[in-house]
This record gives C-alpha cells, structure tokens and sequence, in this order.
C-alpha cells in the first residue's frame, strides 16, 4: 500500500494483510531514500556535515541545525551568547508553527478534504519561510546553526516581521479550528481511531505531540530544558485518549503556546554577539570523548550522538530520527480499523521520510 | 539521580555476574556509561527498566559502533647472534588488538524525569561472534533501531521478534556502517534480487530454445 501520504510520495510503503476491509498485518517498509547520512558524515568535517542536516527532516531545518550545534556544543564545552540563544528559540518556534500548520492541512487532505485547508496551510506557511529566506538566503535548507551561535544576525526589520507575522497567526488558528475540529465528518474520521495507550507509547520510545496525545507529560523543553527554555512560562498541552483527534488537538494547542514563547522572546530579544568566539570554523577538533545531545523538534525527540576520536572529522555520528522511531507502533494502531483509517492514522504520526531513512 | 557507581553497585548486587564496568568520557560534558557483559545484559537492563529509584522505561537511542582491529608497534631491542657474534639489534613488534562490535543505549526514565544511564554491550568480535541479546523485548522503541543495526553493523540480535534489514535490501550482504566497508565502484553491479528472478523465469524457457516450434 502507498504511497498516498502527501509526504511519501513514492518512498514509502507499507505491506498490508486485509480481511475483507480490516487490517490484520501491516509492515511499514524503508529505505527508498536511504543514503547513509552517518557515513557521509563520518567522512566530512564536523562543520560539513551541518547542511546534511538540513535534509533530514526538511520541514524543519532550523531545528535539525540546533540538534546538531547542541550534540557538537556538549563534545566540544562551547557556550552559546544570549542573543543567538535567543535567535536560536524564535526560529525553532517559528518552525514549530510552520510544521504543525502544514500537518494540520496534509491530515485534512488525507481525510478527504482535499485543497482548501492544505492550502490555507501553505499560506501561512510561505510567510514563515519568508522569513526564513530573509535571513537564511534559503527557504527550506537554511544550514543557519553554527557551534556555539548561528550563522549570520537578524537582517534590518527582521524582527519587526517576525512579529507581525507572529500576531497574525492566533487569527489563522482560529479561523483553521473553526474550519476543521467542529466539523463532523472529521470527528467520525478522526474520534477513537488509531488509539495508543500511554504505557505503549512510554515503551515503545515515541516522542513529541504522538506521545503528549496519549497523555504522557513529557517534554524536553521543560523536562530536560535546552537552551534558555527555562525562561519562558508555557503550558504543555497532554491528550486523554490518545486516538488521531488528540493528536490533531495537541498539534493546534501546541501552537498556541508556541506564539507565547515568540511573543516573549521577540519582547525580550538582547543585542550583543551571536557566536561563541571560542568556536573555530576552520580545523575544529573536539578532544575524544562522546556526547548524546537531544531537543523537542517539532515531530518528537531529535538527538545527536557523536564520538569524537581527537580528529577533524567524527568518529561516530548518529541521528535519532524521531519519525522513524515513531513508526514503531504503526501496526499496533491500525489493526482491527479499515484501510481508509490507515491513511489516517499514517498522516496523524507526521512522518518526512528523509528523516526516516536519513 | 544517583551516581554511576552506586547504580553499578546496586547492579551488581542484584544481577549476578553482570560484569559491569564504568566507561571514561573525556568530553566536557562527561556523560559515562556502564558497559556489561553480553551475557547478562538482558536481566541488566530489566534491572534498570524495573528498579523504582531509576525507573529507565524510556531507551531514548540505541546505536551501534564499529571499534576494528588495532595494530599497534613497538621497536624492542633484543640480542642476536649475527655471524657468530651476540649484536643489539631493534625489531618491531606487532601487537594486534581483536576489534568488536558495540550496542549502545541511552536511556532515561519518563516517570522519574531523569536520566540519561548509557549501556553498552560489546561483541566478541566482528567476524562470527557477532551476537548479542535483543533488549526489544523490555524497550519496545529498540525494535527498528535495532534492526538498523543489524543491517548497518551485522550485530545479530538474539530474542529479536522481527530481526530483518531495515534500509538496505534483503539480500544485500555487506554492512555499510562498518569501518572496513569499501564501497563498491558500480552500485548497480551489486547483486540484487532481480538476478533471482531472471534465474526463475528461466524456468518458464522450452529447453531446447524454441526451435520445435509448437505453442508456448
């Protein structure tokens, strides 16, 4: 079965046992975009690697960027200046909303409602990555993390944007969950589907939204805070069934709190430098050792782990694909439920397979 | 959370012949980790899941990693009888460090907010001792990773309920993830199970290429 998800177009599938219309077996298959991405890394420079990163889960390159400059923070003792801390929050929380936007318009397309919410979706998105290119040069594959800070300062009115962007967004939520979680076909499409009870989620290592739907409260960005999260009052929003329409309602919730965090963090944005000075671009070697660096990316629990051996290049690098991971109890939702639940229930983990795959 | 030496020594106390060791990190960060021996590893990490101090019912990562065979060299001076006269002469002495492979697993504890205890079990070698216990079983979230492994690393991990290539395909006989991996120069010269196919459908050819005419 596949590809039917708008973001597996071709390189995933799954195989499907059927009775008459319900699921008995199902195995998700990988690999179609498997390009060894450790092993890449393992050949090229610590620096080199940080535009791979951006391709692994290219929604959300900002945030892969920050995994990585965190993992490599840990192995080499760099400490990060306020302000870039700072940049750091309001990128990754603006790539937060652009993610879970975008999944609220592909579950409503796999549920049937095929354009109007997706694109709504894309409308708002598209102002983010305005942004994001403003500062980047690029739209998707921003490769802006460095060690120990980021790569270039805010542009002249960047913030200003930002912020006008970000006040804008409570009025698009509202008008999106005014559209959708009324709605009663999507109630029947997405209520009591694909349930995953918390001890399953806890033991089989899901993360992020997925595992907050099952009423599971943990989240990096307050359990193990990264950054300077620890400044910043916000809610996590938890679940109580744990089925497609939690999921969906956390991923909005989550939104909300995530404009909280901006609000705040554009109020109180520092001046200053935005990169450690002790951190050198050209012939960077961390003495050996190992570090396992992770935070709260949109999808789950994206970590790093590297294994330096005194050399320019590491000797380990591993990525924790949160998207992968998730897939673990994919089977254990969809049996006994229909095929048109799978797709469903499919779209509501918010996998990208360059992460899955890597 | 408690320090890594009583978490070895309340191992140790419970699981018998654990043969846990504390490993070294230099880096600034200086995240240790226990390794164990392959053999206990399971009921060790039952220990770490179950105990109500710890509570580790979260395996955050659990990867592999290639350490080969090392060769290192040290010149010795040794006596000789060169043409019937006793002489000082230097050689080099080869000494030959068997690798292995190595699982590790960072995990944490959901219900306690702690962590993270760093496990790591190592193989024999990286030839035919390549097995070790599958911890699937008591974390669920290792099932792909450690079939990851396995495709990527060759580490065979028993007690796995469904240890099969994840990335590569089935059929592919190396593992790329290894140090010693060369990659080859036409990838598409690398059979695949399209070679399995032509072999069968040779089957469906009459044996002497057609030439009696009839039906097919």
């Amino acid at each position: 079965m596949g590809p039917q998800h708008p973001s597996t177009h071709g390189v995933f599938r799954m195989d499907v046992v059927l009775d008459g219309e319900r699921i008995v077996k199902l195995k998700p298959v990988f690999g179609y975009l498997h390009r060894n991405h450790e092993k890449i890394a393992e050949a090229t420079t610590y620096l080199g690697s940080m535009p791979y990163t951006d391709r692994l889960d290219y929604f959300c390159s900002i945030t892969n960027n920050w995994a990585y400059a965190l993992a490599v923070e840990k192995l080499a003792g760099l400490n990060v200046p306020e302000r870039a801390e700072y940049i750091r929050i309001i990128t990754a929380e603006l790539t937060r909303l652009l993610n879970h936007t975008c999944l609220l318009g592909f579950l409503a397309q796999d549920m049937g409602a095929l354009g109007t919410p997706l694109m709504y979706a894309f409308r708002e998105r598209e102002k983010i990555l305005d942004l994001f290119e403003a500062l980047t040069g690029a739209r998707m594959m921003c490769n802006y993390m460095r060690f120990g800070g980021c790569r270039v300062d805010l542009p002249p009115g960047w913030i200003e944007q930002a912020a006008r962007v970000v006040d804008g967004y409570p009025r698009f939520l509202e008008e999106f969950e005014r559209l959708l979680t009324g709605n009663e076909i999507l109630m029947a499409r997405t209520q009591g589907v694909g349930i995953l009870p918390a001890a399953l989620a806890v033991n089989a290592s899901i993360t992020g939204p997925m595992l907050r739907a099952s009423g599971v409260d943990y989240d990096l960005r307050k359990t193990d805070p990264y950054g300077i999260y620890g400044r910043f009052p916000f809610r996590v929003p938890l679940g109580a069934q744990g089925d497609v329409y939690d999921r969906l309602m956390i991923r909005l919730l989550e939104m909300g709190e995530s404009i909280k965090i901006l609000k705040q963090a554009i109020q109180e944005l520092p001046g200053g430098p935005i990169v450690d000075p002790k951190a050198k671009l050209r012939a960077f070697k961390p003495k050996a050792g190992e570090a396992y660096g992770r935070i709260e990316a949109p999808k789950g629990e994206l970590g790093f782990y590297l294994i330096s051996d005194g050399s320019a290049n590491p000797y380990r690098y591993r990525v924790r694909p949160p998207s992968l991971i998730n897939l673990t109890i994919l089977e254990d939702m969809c049996l006994g439920h229909t095929i048109a639940d799978v797709v469903v229930i499919l779209g509501s983990v918010d996998i990208v397979l360059g992460e899955v795959d890597r | 959370m408690e320090s890594l030496e009583e978490i070895k020594a309340r191992v140790e106390a419970s699981v018998t012949g654990a043969a846990v060791e504390i490993v070294p990190n230099d880096a600034p960060c200086q995240q240790r980790s226990l390794r164990v021996g392959r053999e206990k590893a399971r009921e060790v990490a039952e220990f770490l899941r179950d105990d109500p101090r710890l509570r580790l019912d979260y395996a955050s990562n659990a990867t592999g990693v290639d350490w080969p065979d090392t060769v290192t060299k040290q010149k010795v001076k040794v006596k000789k009888q060169i043409n019937g006269v006793e002489q000082e002469v230097e050689e080099t002495l080869e000494e030959r460090k068997p690798g292995c492979l190595e699982a590790v697993y960072h995990l944490y504890s959901m219900a306690l907010k702690q962590g993270p205890v760093i496990l790591r079990v190592r193989t024999a070698d990286r030839m035919q001792g390549v097995h070790l216990p599958s911890l699937t079983p008591v974390w669920r979230g290792a099932e792909f990773q450690e079939r990851e492994i396995y495709d990527l690393y060759g580490i065979v991990f028993d007690g796995h309920p469904d240890l099969r290539r994840l990335l590569m395909w089935e059929g592919y006989r190396h593992h790329p993830m290894r140090k010693d991996f060369v990659e080859p120069d036409d990838y598409e010269y690398e059979p695949t199970p399209h070679d399995e196919v032509l072999e069968k459908a040779k089957a469906h050819y009459p044996a002497d290429g057609g030439t009696q005419g009839g039906t097919a």
